[in-house]
């Protein structure tokens, strides 16, 4: 689409008709006055949260034979399927863990 | 658009503090940089009224402040307290409606009998446009911002933001027309 005269012309009476910015006139000292303190984000929930899924997990899985079966595989060097099934699992957690703290650093 | 990309920085690096060292001078750096045209924006939005414009412009500041972890970048800070303001006057709006205007909004702007004053006529020509139309040409034009950025703002589909720009220039134009018409009649020397 053509950008005409008429388009100009509507376009600076637009601008002519804008005031522009405003002058501060105090503005940001009553902003100021009424900012509340920060929230403080606290970050033991979070760990806390973390060492009960783990610990519950272990527990859960210490259990399982087929993980015990791998686990002692791998330690032992003899990459049973078990062993490479534990391994692969550990891999794909990783990564995942990876991925999500790509993209959370993308986005911030 | 070097001078954008620098001051999106400086914006950042802002942010930056106020998030990690609480510091409330950058966010009053933040606020010193920005309260101009986020209150122009809402004297627009409210047609004049000052004392509305910056009861609503401060909480805007005050939101900023509460939810400033969730600024990610995506838009410019302006763009982003430009939205916040936008919710906010949508928000005042329904806590106390407009009185109608005498005309109807759909009805398209027609020029005066006897043009007096180019401008004024044209604020009541633009009061004229819808509510949509009205908004895009003030971010557009009047703002500055991209088509995707007033999208952004106003929570539009881009689609739609550029069919309000388009229709609300062409209305705009032909009664820019008319006037001109009913100018040279009035003193066609």
């Amino acid at each position: 689409m053509t950008h005409s005269r008429e388009d100009d012309a509507v376009e600076a009476l637009l601008q002519r008709q804008f005031e522009g910015a405003v002058a501060d006139d105090g503005f940001c000292d009553r902003v100021m006055k009424r900012l509340p303190a920060r929230p403080r984000h606290r970050a033991w929930p979070l760990w806390s949260g973390i060492a009960v899924g783990v610990a519950a997990c272990a527990s859960t899985l210490s259990s399982n034979p087929g993980l015990q079966l791998g686990w002692r595989g791998w330690i032992g060097g003899d990459m049973s399927p078990s062993a490479l099934a534990v391994l692969a699992a550990l891999a794909g957690m990783s990564l995942l863990a990876m991925c999500w703290s790509l993209a959370e650093a993308d986005g911030g | 658009m070097a001078d954008s990309a620098a001051e999106a920085r400086v914006d950042r690096a802002l942010v930056t503090r106020v998030l990690l060292d609480d510091d409330r001078r950058a966010f009053e750096q933040l606020v010193r940089r920005h309260q101009g045209m986020v209150r122009a924006q809402l004297r627009r939005l409210l047609r004049g009224d000052e004392t509305a414009a910056d009861d609503i412009a401060q909480e805007v500041f005050l939101l900023a402040w509460r939810k400033l972890d969730q600024f990610r970048g995506e838009a410019s800070f302006r763009t982003w307290l430009y939205r916040i303001a936008w919710t906010c006057f949508l928000q005042a709006q329904r806590r106390n409606p407009a009185p109608a205007d005498d005309a109807d909004e759909v009805e398209p702007p027609t020029a005066p009998a006897q043009p007096v004053d180019l401008q004024l006529d044209f604020e009541l020509a633009l009061r004229r446009l819808s509510d949509g139309e009205q908004a895009v040409l003030l971010h557009c034009v009047q703002l500055g911002l991209s088509h995707e950025e007033a999208a952004f703002v106003l929570a539009m589909p881009l689609g739609t933001v550029k069919t309000h720009a388009t229709r609300g220039k062409a209305k705009l134009k032909s009664w820019l027309s008319a006037w001109r018409a009913g100018a040279a009649q009035e003193d066609p020397a």
